[in-house]
Order: C-alpha cells, then sequence, then structure tokens
C-alpha cells in the first residue's frame, strides 16, 4: 500500500511537470518564474553596469598612462634635441673661430711670400744690371771654351745659396747654354720647346722675369722654377741669366706656422695643381712634384679672384678647415691654402690633454656616442670611437643603417633629422636611433653633428605602467591579491616592438624590441600609425580581448604607435565572481520555490477533487449524494453550497411531476368538445378549468361566438349581390349598341386620308426626279475637274522627268570635268617622266660609253611620255567641246522646265473653275433633295394619320364587344350570389337556435 | 688579266642644252649650253625660298639633296628682256668647279696652293631642254658685240636659229654686280 502510495505520488510528481492543466502544475510554473526571473533580470542588470563601470574606469586609466608617457616620450625627444642643438651651436663657434684664426695667417703668409719674391727679383735685376757681371759674361760669350775664374766662381756660389738660388745658368740668344754654376748642365746643351728655360728666353730677354715651375731642358724629369734677366753688353748679343730658387726656398715661410695645431698647414699650388711648397706632412719633396696634386674646388676660386674659407676633403682625403687666397707673383698666379683638420678644429682637448670635448658631453649627457661627420659622409670624428669611426657612413660598410638614414636626411633638408630605432652593429648590436643636426656655414653645411641614442630611455619611460598597477589594479579576494597586467608599449611603422614588453614570455619570445616574430598588427597599431587616438575593446596581438588605448607618437621623422591595454577577462574578473554568488543564489531560491509551490499546491486541489466527485455523481443523475467538505476556506465554502443546490433540485423535480398529471386529464377533456365541433356545431362550448387548459377553453368559446356572427353577415350580403347584377346587366347591353355606330364613321374618315396621302407620294417622287438631274450635272462636272487634275500631274510627271534629265546632263558635266582632272593628272605624269627620261639621258651622257644603253632606254621613255602628252592634250580639247555641248543642252532644258510650269499653272486655274461648278452643283442638288424629303414625310404623316383613324374604329369595335361581355358577367354574377346563399343555409348558428324561421333578407345595393 | 682599251671619248661629249625665256638676241633664241657632266638633275619641283633683300638675278634658295643651292635667273642676270610667251619654267641643278687659293698672298708664288672646290647652283630655264650632241655648225662671237660681260662667260657662240651661252657659273656665284655691260 505504502508503494502503492509512493508510486501514486511519484506518478503525480511526474504529472506535474509533464503537463501544466493541472493547478499544482501551473501554481509550481507561474511561482517559479515570479521567484527566479526578477532574480535573473536583477543579476543580469547589475553584470552589465558592474561590468561598463569597471571598463569605463580601465578605460579611463589607461588614457591617462597613455597620456602621461607621450608626454614623457616627447619631453625626451625635446631634451635630446635641444642637446643637440646646444652642441651643434658650440660646434658652429669653434668652427668661426677656427676660420678666423686660418683667414689671419692666411693674411700673414701672403705677405712674406710676396716679400720674398720681391726680394729675390730685386736682387736678380741688380745682379743683371752690374757691370762687374756683365763684363765677367761678356767674356764667356765671346769666348766659349773660356772658365770663369776661381773668384768669379766662388763669388757667384755665395751668392747664390745666401739667396736660396740652386744654380745659375747663361743662354745666349740662341738659346744655348754658355756657362752653368750646375755641372749637370752642360756648356753648349741647347733650350728645348715648352721647357721652363724656353719659356724665359721667350719673355725674359728684355727685362727680368720670374718663370714658373715647368719641366727643364737640362734636368730630366723635373720641373723648376727660375728668375731670368737679360745680359746686355755693347759689342754682343743679349744673353740670358736663369737663376733656378731652391726646391726648399719657402720652407722656412711654409712650414713653421704656429696656431695649426697637429694637422695644420699651409701650401701653395700653382695652376696645374702642383704644390709650389712642401708639406709639412710629408718627407719626400712635394714642390713640382706630379705625384702630388691639388684639385679641390677652392684652388679654382682662389684663381678666380676669390679668398675664402671652407670646409673640403683636402689631397690627403682629410676634412679640412681651409682659408684660400691668391698669390700673383710677377705674372704667375699661385694658390695660397691653409687648412687644419675639422676635427682639431671644433673639437678641443680637455686640460687633462687626454679627454677631448666630444667624449666628455657623451658622457655628461649619457649619450650612447656622439658624431661629426662632414657632408661627404665621412665620419671624422666620435666620442666612442667604435668601428663606424672614420667610415663613410654614406658609402661605408653601414651604409644600410639607420645612421646613414638619418645623415641622408640632414643633407637632403638641411634641418635636424631623427632615425627609427635598429640595431646597430658598431654599438655591439644594441638597438639605437639617431639624432643628426646640421652646422652651417655661410649657407652651406659644414658639417652635421650626430649622437646615438639607447633604447633604454625609451624603456624606462614605458616601465611607467607598474605605477598604474599599483593605483588601480590590485583585487582582494580571500586573502589572495590579484593583479592586473596592463601591457604599455611602442611599436613602430614596421609593426615590430619599439620597446620591451613586460613580460616577453607571453608573447613566446625573450625579447620584444625589434623581434620580428612578436609582430603587433592589430587595429590599435593600424589606426594609431594611421594618427588616430582611441579607446576600445579590441583583439590584441595575442588573440584575446583587451580594452586598448592607442595613439601616434609624431617626432620629426619618428612615427610610432602607443599603446596601453589589459585583457578584458582581468578587467572584468570581480564581475565574474559576482555572477557566480548571484547564481548559486538563484539556484537555491529555485529549490526553496519549487518546494513551497508543492505544499501550497497540494493543499488546494484536495478539496477539488471531492467537488469533481460530487459533480460526476450529479452527472449520473443521483441527487442525493453529498459532497465531503476537506476545508473551511473557499474551495470548502463551494462543497457546501454544491450540497444545497443537490438538494433544492431533487424537491423541484417531485412536485412538477404531480403538476404534469393534472395537466394531462383536462386536455383529454378538451379534446373530446373540439371533436363534436368539428361535426358542424358551432353551438358547443367547451369546459372551462382553472389550470392553463381552462384558458384555452375560454379562448375556444369566444372564437365560436365571433364565428357565428361572421356567418349572419355573409348570408345577408349574398342576397344584395344577386339583385346588383341583374340591373347592370341591363344597362352594359345598351352601351355596346351605341358603339358600333361610332365605328362606322371612322370607318369613313380614314378612306378620305388614304386619298390625300396618295397625292402627296405622287409630288415628293417628281420632287426625287429633280434631285437626280441635279445629281448628274454635279457628276459630270467632277468628272471634268477629274480631266483636268490628271492633265496637271501629267505636266507635272514630265516636270520631273525634264529635271531629272537636267540632273543627269549636270552629273555627265562633273563626270567630264572629273575626266579632264584624270587627264591634266596623266599630263603631270607624262611631264614628269619626261624630267625623268631627261634627267636620265643626261646622266647616260656623262657616263660616257658605259651609258649608252642606258641613254637609249631614256630616250625611248621620253617618246612614250610626249605620246602621252600629246594624248591627253587631245582628251582635254574633247573634254572641252563636250563641256560645252553639256552646258547647252542645260540651258535648253532649264527653259523647257520654264514652259511646263506654265502649263502645269494653266491647268491648275482651269481645275479651280470645275471645282466651283462641282460645289454649286452639289448645293442644288442638296435643296432638290431637302424638297422631295419633305414631300416623303408629309405622305407619311398622313399615311400614319389614316392608320390611326382606322384603330380608332377598330377599339370602338372592341369596346363594344367588352360591353357586351360585361353584360352577360352581370348575368353570372347574380347567379354565383343565389349559390352563396345555398351554401351558408347549411351552418346551424346559435341564432338559429333562438329564431328559426328568420328568411334572408334583400340588401340593399347602395350599402356599403 | 688584260687591261680593258679606254676608248677615246673625244668627240663624242654631250651636251646639254637649256632655252631662256627671253626675247631673242640678234635674231636668235638664247640657250645656255653645258655638257652632259655640269648637270646634276633636271627639277620636276622646286621648293624656292625667297631672299629678301637680295639681288634680282637671285630668285632664292631651294634644298636639294641635303643641300641648300642657290636659284640664279640668267636672264635678270644679264639682263635681257623676257619672252611674253606662256612660261613654262624649270630648274636646273648645274656645277661647276672653282679653283681658290689657300695662300692670299699672291706674290709669294712658291708658296702658292691651290684647291679645287664643286659648286653647284639651280638655275631658272624654260621647258625646252635638249640634250644632243655639241652643235658643231656655229661661229664664235664677242660677248660685248652681244652685251655681255665677257667675265661672266666662257664662250659665246651663234648657230642658226639659237645663240649659245657658255657662263662661268663660279664667277657668276661669286659675282654681286650685272653681267650685262648695259
Amino acid at each position: 500500500m505504502a508503494q502503492k502510495a509512493k508510486d501514486k505520488k511519484m506518478l503525480n510528481i511526474k504529472k506535474l511537470f509533464h503537463s501544466r492543466q493541472t493547478i499544482r502544475g501551473k501554481l509550481l510554473f507561474w511561482l517559479l518564474i515570479i521567484s527566479l526571473v526578477p532574480m535573473a533580470v536583477i543579476g543580469f542588470v547589475s553584470y552589465n553596469y558592474s561590468s561598463s563601470s569597471l571598463q569605463h574606469q580601465s578605460f579611463e586609466q589607461l588614457e591617462t598612462t597613455l597620456a602621461f608617457q607621450y608626454q614623457a616620450l616627447q619631453r625626451y625627444f625635446d631634451d635630446q634635441a635641444k642637446k643637440l642643438e646646444n652642441i651643434a651651436s658650440n660646434m658652429e663657434v669653434f668652427q668661426e673661430e677656427a676660420y678666423t684664426k686660418l683667414s689671419a695667417i692666411r693674411a700673414l703668409q701672403k705677405k712674406q711670400i710676396q716679400d720674398y719674391f720681391k726680394i729675390r727679383f730685386e736682387d736678380v735685376k741688380i745682379f743683371g744690371q752690374n757691370p762687374q757681371q756683365q763684363q765677367a759674361f761678356s767674356q764667356l760669350l765671346q769666348n766659349a771654351d773660356t772658365e770663369p775664374n776661381s773668384e768669379f766662381v766662388e763669388f757667384l756660389d755665395e751668392w747664390l745659396m745666401n739667396r736660396d738660388f740652386a744654380s745659375l745658368t747663361m743662354l745666349n740668344q740662341d738659346g744655348e747654354v754658355v756657362y752653368s754654376t750646375d755641372k749637370n748642365v752642360p756648356r753648349g746643351a741647347t733650350v728645348h720647346e715648352g721647357t721652363s728655360e724656353w719659356e724665359a728666353m721667350q719673355k725674359g730677354m728684355l727685362e727680368t722675369r720670374f718663370i714658373d715651375y715647368r719641366p727643364s731642358s737640362f734636368h730630366e724629369l723635373k720641373n723648376v722654377a727660375y728668375f731670368s734677366t737679360p745680359l746686355f753688353s755693347a759689342d754682343q748679343p743679349p744673353s740670358l741669366l736663369l737663376f733656378r730658387l731652391q726646391d726648399h726656398a719657402l720652407d722656412s715661410i711654409m712650414k713653421e706656422v704656429p696656431g695649426l695645431g697637429e694637422t695644420g698647414e699651409t701650401y701653395l699650388v700653382g695652376m696645374d695643381g702642383m704644390f709650389r711648397s712642401n708639406s709639412r706632412h710629408f718627407d719626400e719633396p712635394t714642390i713640382a712634384n706630379p705625384s702630388f696634386l691639388v684639385d679641390t674646388e677652392s684652388i679654382v676660386y682662389a684663381l678666380a679672384g676669390e679668398d675664402g674659407e671652407t670646409s673640403v676633403v683636402n689631397y690627403r682625403g682629410d676634412s679640412v678647415l681651409s682659408a684660400y687666397t691668391a698669390v700673383s707673383i710677377y705674372g704667375v698666379t699661385w694658390v695660397l691654402m691653409v687648412e687644419i683638420n675639422q676635427a682639431e678644429a671644433v673639437i678641443p682637448k680637455l686640460e687633462d690633454g687626454k679627454t677631448d670635448l666630444l667624449s666628455q658631453l657623451a658622457q655628461t649627457y649619457t649619450f650612447s656616442d656622439l658624431y661629426l661627420v662632414a657632408p661627404d659622409g665621412y665620419i671624422f670624428a666620435s666620442a666612442k670611437r667604435h668601428k663606424d669611426y672614420l667610415t663613410n657612413i654614406l658609402t661605408g660598410p653601414y651604409a644600410d643603417s639607420m645612421f646613414n638614414k638619418a645623415v641622408q636626411e640632414v643633407l637632403e633638408t638641411q634641418k635636424m633629422a631623427i632615425s627609427d630605432y635598429a640595431f646597430y652593429e658598431p654599438a655591439g648590436g644594441q638597438a639605437e636611433a639617431f639624432m643628426a643636426i646640421p652646422v652651417m656655414n655661410d649657407d652651406a653645411m659644414s658639417m652635421i653633428v650626430a649622437l646615438q641614442i639607447s633604447i633604454d630611455p625609451i624603456n624606462d619611460i614605458m616601465k611607467i605602467r607598474q605605477d598604474f598597477e599599483k593605483e588601480s589594479g590590485q583585487a582582494e579576494m580571500e586573502g589572495h591579491v590579484e593583479m592586473i597586467h596592463v601591457d604599455t608599449y611602442l611599436v613602430g611603422s614596421d609593426k615590430l616592438w619599439r620597446s620591451e614588453a613586460f613580460n616577453p614570455e607571453k608573447y613566446q619570445a625573450k625579447s620584444t624590441l625589434l623581434n620580428p616574430k612578436v609582430k603587433a598588427d592589430t587595429k590599435a597599431v593600424q589606426q594609431a600609425l594611421a594618427g588616430k587616438s582611441d579607446t576600445q575593446v579590441i583583439v590584441n596581438s595575442l588573440g584575446e580581448k583587451a580594452l586598448t588605448s592607442w595613439s601616434p607618437v609624431r617626432y620629426k621623422g619618428l612615427q610610432w604607435a602607443l599603446i596601453s591595454e589589459v585583457a578584458q577577462k582581468e578587467v572584468d574578473r570581480p564581475v565574474m565572481q559576482l555572477l557566480r554568488i548571484v547564481g548559486l543564489l538563484a539556484f537555491l531560491a529555485a529549490i526553496a520555490v519549487i518546494f513551497i509551490s508543492l505544499r501550497v499546491a497540494g493543499g488546494v486541489t484536495k478539496q477539488v477533487d471531492e467537488i469533481m466527485q460530487g459533480i460526476a455523481m450529479v452527472e449520473k443523475g443521483e441527487y442525493g449524494q453529498q459532497v465531503k467538505i476537506t476545508s473551511k476556506d473557499e474551495l470548502g465554502q463551494m462543497a457546501g453550497s454544491f450540497n444545497q443546490m443537490t438538494t433544492t433540485i431533487h424537491d423541484l423535480i417531485e412536485s412538477r411531476q404531480q403538476e404534469h398529471d393534472e395537466l394531462q386529464d383536462s386536455i383529454i377533456r378538451l379534446l373530446e368538445e373540439i371533436t363534436e365541433l368539428a361535426d358542424g356545431d358551432l353551438s358547443i362550448r367547451a369546459t372551462v378549468t382553472e389550470d392553463v387548459i381552462g384558458t384555452l377553453a375560454d379562448s375556444l368559446n369566444l372564437m365560436l361566438e365571433e364565428l357565428g356572427t361572421a356567418f349572419v353577415r355573409i348570408k345577408q350580403s349574398a342576397e344584395q349581390v344577386g339583385s346588383t347584377a341583374n340591373i347592370l346587366s341591363a344597362s352594359t347591353g345598351e352601351l355596346a349598341g351605341q358603339n358600333n355606330n361610332q365605328a362606322n364613321m371612322i370607318n369613313e374618315a380614314v378612306q378620305e386620308i388614304n386619298q390625300l396621302t396618295k397625292a402627296i407620294r405622287e409630288a415628293a417622287d417628281q420632287a426625287n426626279q429633280s434631285a437626280s438631274f441635279s445629281r448628274e450635272s454635279s457628276q459630270v462636272a467632277g468628272e471634268g475637274a477629274k480631266a483636268v487634275r490628271e492633265t496637271s500631274q501629267a505636266m507635272e510627271a514630265i516636270r520631273g522627268n525634264v529635271q531629272n534629265t537636267a540632273r543627269s546632263i549636270k552629273r555627265l558635266g562633273e563626270s567630264s570635268q572629273e575626266i579632264s582632272d584624270f587627264a591634266r593628272t596623266i599630263n603631270e605624269i607624262s611631264d614628269r617622266t619626261s624630267i625623268l627620261a631627261l634627267n636620265a639621258s643626261i646622266q647616260a651622257a656623262a657616263a660616257g660609253e658605259e651609258g649608252r644603253g642606258f641613254a637609249v632606254v631614256a630616250e625611248e621613255i621620253q617618246r612614250l611620255a610626249e605620246r602621252a602628252a600629246v594624248s591627253t592634250r587631245q582628251i582635254e580639247t574633247l573634254i572641252k567641246n563636250i563641256l560645252g555641248e553639256i552646258t547647252e543642252a542645260g540651258i535648253s532644258m532649264d527653259s523647257s522646265i520654264q514652259e511646263v510650269v506654265q502649263g502645269t499653272q494653266l491647268s491648275q486655274n482651269a481645275l479651280s473653275r470645275l471645282d466651283e461648278i462641282t460645289e454649286r452643283s452639289n448645293e442644288v442638288f442638296e435643296l432638290i433633295q431637302g424638297v422631295a424629303s419633305a414631300s416623303q414625310q408629309q405622305a407619311d404623316t398622313t399615311a400614319i394619320l389614316a392608320t390611326s383613324m382606322g384603330e380608332i374604329g377598330s377599339i370602338s369595335l372592341e369596346t363594344a364587344e367588352e360591353a357586351m361581355g360585361a353584360s352577360v358577367s352581370m348575368q353570372e354574377m347574380a347567379v354565383m350570389g343565389d349559390d352563396m346563399l345555398q351554401a351558408v343555409a347549411t351552418f346551424k348558428l346559435e341564432s338559429d337556435k333562438k329564431d328559426p324561421d328568420n328568411d334572408v333578407l334583400e340588401a340593399d345595393p347602395f350599402d356599403a | 688579266m688584260r687591261d680593258k682599251k679606254k676608248k677615246s671619248l673625244k668627240g663624242q661629249a654631250k651636251t646639254v642644252a637649256l632655252s631662256l625665256d627671253a626675247e631673242q638676241i640678234k635674231g636668235r633664241d638664247p640657250v645656255l649650253l653645258f655638257t652632259a657632266s655640269q648637270i646634276d638633275e633636271v627639277l620636276a619641283d622646286a621648293e624656292v625660298h625667297p631672299l629678301p633683300f637680295a639681288a634680282n638675278h637671285l630668285v632664292g634658295l631651294c634644298a636639294w639633296r641635303e643641300q641648300v643651292l642657290p636659284i640664279i635667273d640668267l636672264v635678270a642676270f644679264f639682263d635681257l628682256i623676257p619672252s611674253q610667251k606662256d612660261k613654262n619654267e624649270r630648274y636646273v641643278v648645274v656645277r661647276t668647279v672653282d679653283s681658290t687659293l689657300l695662300d692670299t698672298n699672291k706674290d709669294n708664288k712658291e708658296k702658292q696652293n691651290t684647291n679645287k672646290v664643286v659648286l653647284r647652283c639651280v638655275l631658272k630655264v624654260s621647258n625646252q631642254i635638249i640634250s644632243g650632241d655639241i652643235p658643231t655648225e656655229c661661229t664664235a662671237v664677242f660677248p660685248k658685240q652681244a652685251g655681255f660681260a665677257p667675265v661672266f662667260l666662257k664662250g659665246l657662240f651663234q648657230g642658226e636659229k639659237k645663240l649659245f651661252l657658255l657662263p662661268d657659273l663660279a664667277t657668276i656665284i661669286h659675282s654681286d654686280v650685272q653681267g650685262s655691260t648695259t
């Protein structure tokens, strides 16, 4: 039993969830809904609100961090730029000072050189004019074999040595050596053309001259310079004295110049690019040495007469500051160059003598390195002197580095430039960026100052994110500190990182800096590189959703993206915990609701079941059953009311049964009385009782009374109708006779009208005949017009044909003209052929015997051309004749056309006249037509009149016949009234019972 | 190999006679006579580019085989009377050889060097151009008698109906005066 009860309960519970028709099920369902839905809504709203608030707060803090880092980056780069500008301006100042010094030295040296040569010039001049020297040399001239005495030779040697002359050579006017202090110059040796001796002879025979360095006639492969002076004597032809300048003559002036430091020097250069002095940097003499050539631009400027200062790469390949000027020496122009190495000029040594300014600046400002670069790309100074020192950054081994790019940009724009970070080998493969600025000298760039920037300051700036984490990233839960990790980083335009990540392992790399495996190509990076700033939830480079704030970082040439992001799941962690708590509470609430609803539903449904059972019994008809009352609530009250209802129904049924029996007896009695009534006895009356049937009997009795009264009235009326019918029959007989007379009179009238109609028809026929004659005349006029029209059309056709003929003739003329043009072309061709033949014959004649055959051909061609010309002339004549005749034909055609036009005009006039005749005929025809139709109408009208009269006659006859018929009907009506009286007499009335001998009275015919 | 014998061309030289569009001189039609080798081409059509401020006999310039040649009207040069007949003119390219001296110092005979230069010009003539043998039946005439400056003619011959002029083109080209004596 218990098991069964348990199973039953289980079944009920199952039903509860399967079927919603039970109260229990509905109650359970709606209670669950009412309790759980609000909880879900509250939970959902709370989640969204808290999630968005948290997100909003995170965004704000991300943006703040981003802004701070952006400012820090800007400040850093501005700071570096300012330092660089300061250094550059210092370099500029040093450079200016160096140029000033060089200019002063240049002026001083120029004066010294000019003074020196002036003195030598005077010495030579005086020597040549000295009578003793003249006499001594004259003797040599007279006798070629004579040797000068030893005293004279000694004197000469000393004189020459004191004046920096290497030798003295005497030439006669023929260019032969008469005497020379140089043993390598033999007597009798002749001067060669193009040598310095030869030039001396060309220029120096009249006055003292200075001869620039040239190849020598007497010293093979050597360039020499002379002072030359003529030697005149009374009895001898003039001769020439050549004083050769010592190679080291100017050393004392050029080599020892204070203030030029270790690398500075001064030197002279001739127009041929060769030295005119010895260099302090070479032991080998550079003077007039073709192995040492100077071809810098400053030589050209100086020879053009300009004095100037510039930075150049000198003959040794060094970047130097140079001051140049031209020095004129008795018609010879040399260039004086004063130079010092650029590095030595702008980078002074410090007091210790070991460290230079560049190194100190690099140390002070913690630059990775500090460079000075020449405009051609040569790194001539470096603080750290790594592998790139003294290389060319534009063409050297590091030409593909960012340093090169920065230097190139400075060269192009002449403004400060910055390059992006890249690994730089001279810096040990570290990531370095470069910032460079030009140093100008009079609108020309003299050098570039560049500094090398390490990545460390950038990483330091990016570490600002840790502060953010400390401020807002912590969330304590059950004693654990949850850190929200924010990544802030820089990305370059190549999508590579420009900073180190907080946790590179997250990106599966040891380092994120410039690592191609850790490319950041997200929406944030793309937008930031495009110049946009925003804060959104996007997918980051790890593929997870992240709250990201980004902004571009632009500094001169740098184009970076600054990204700050935090993973969404980390931000949402507290919200998720809240969601879990809410979920647990909702679950517990659901269980409680189910339990309570089951309990409540159970109590409600028991009473309802009892009531349902009671209703089932009532359906079967058992009204005596009472329902068990199990509760005292509304359902219990409902059960009590149900019991009362069933008791009342039972009593009511019994009383009704009794009333039914009584009623049935009354009905039987009434039926018996109605049977008697059906037999015709209208005097019978039904028994009236107190029930419903009594009412029915009473009504029946009333009906019988009314019916008796009606039958009496009918009887009286029938009698009246019989008498009236007899009187009417007599009257209608008389009416019929009068109608016949009327009909005879109408017939006579109709005959008269018919005769009138006939006369009118004859008049209409005559009018029709007139109309037909008129129509015929109109037709004839129309045919005449038609004939004239056809004539006009024929003439038009003739005119058209004539015009076509004229056109054909014109075309013929044009064709003839074309033929004439062709003939002209043929004529030209024959003309040209003739010329060709003429040329051919001329050429054949010039060729002589070999051209004879060709001459024959040419003659033949010429004959053919002449024949063609003759034929074309005949054709032209014929065509002219044809054209003349065509013109005449055209003229006659035109006159024919004119006559045709006139004929057409006349026929048009005749046509218009005929049209008028036709029109008038038509009008006459219409008038006659109108008269005929009017006559016809008159005839028709009289015919109709006759017909109408005939109908009137026939109607009168009909009327008479009908009157006769009515009389007959009246007689029949009288017969019917008699029949009705007989029919009524069969019913027995109550009045008959009272007076049985009462006869039927005659009705008054005027009674209504 | 046997050498080919060169036949003598003596007496077989061909000439070209170019008639001038001018009235008769001494009852004869003026005709220019050249050897066949002097005629380069008879032009079918020539594009004449007039020269402003040029002499009357210089009609203009024309382009011929990548050269620019002067066009000379010898009727105007010799101041002849132009013909009244219908003019059918032709242009003929004629060449001549001009000898020039390198050394302008003509006294220094030992060191004179001569160089021959080919000159060309275009002559404006009538369309009567006849190529044939040398007209042998004619007599020489002194140029001045016919009204020509001798320096401009290498020869002047009169035939039965024609007066043959042999012009010195080099002199005519270099000249800046007219060639008639009147």
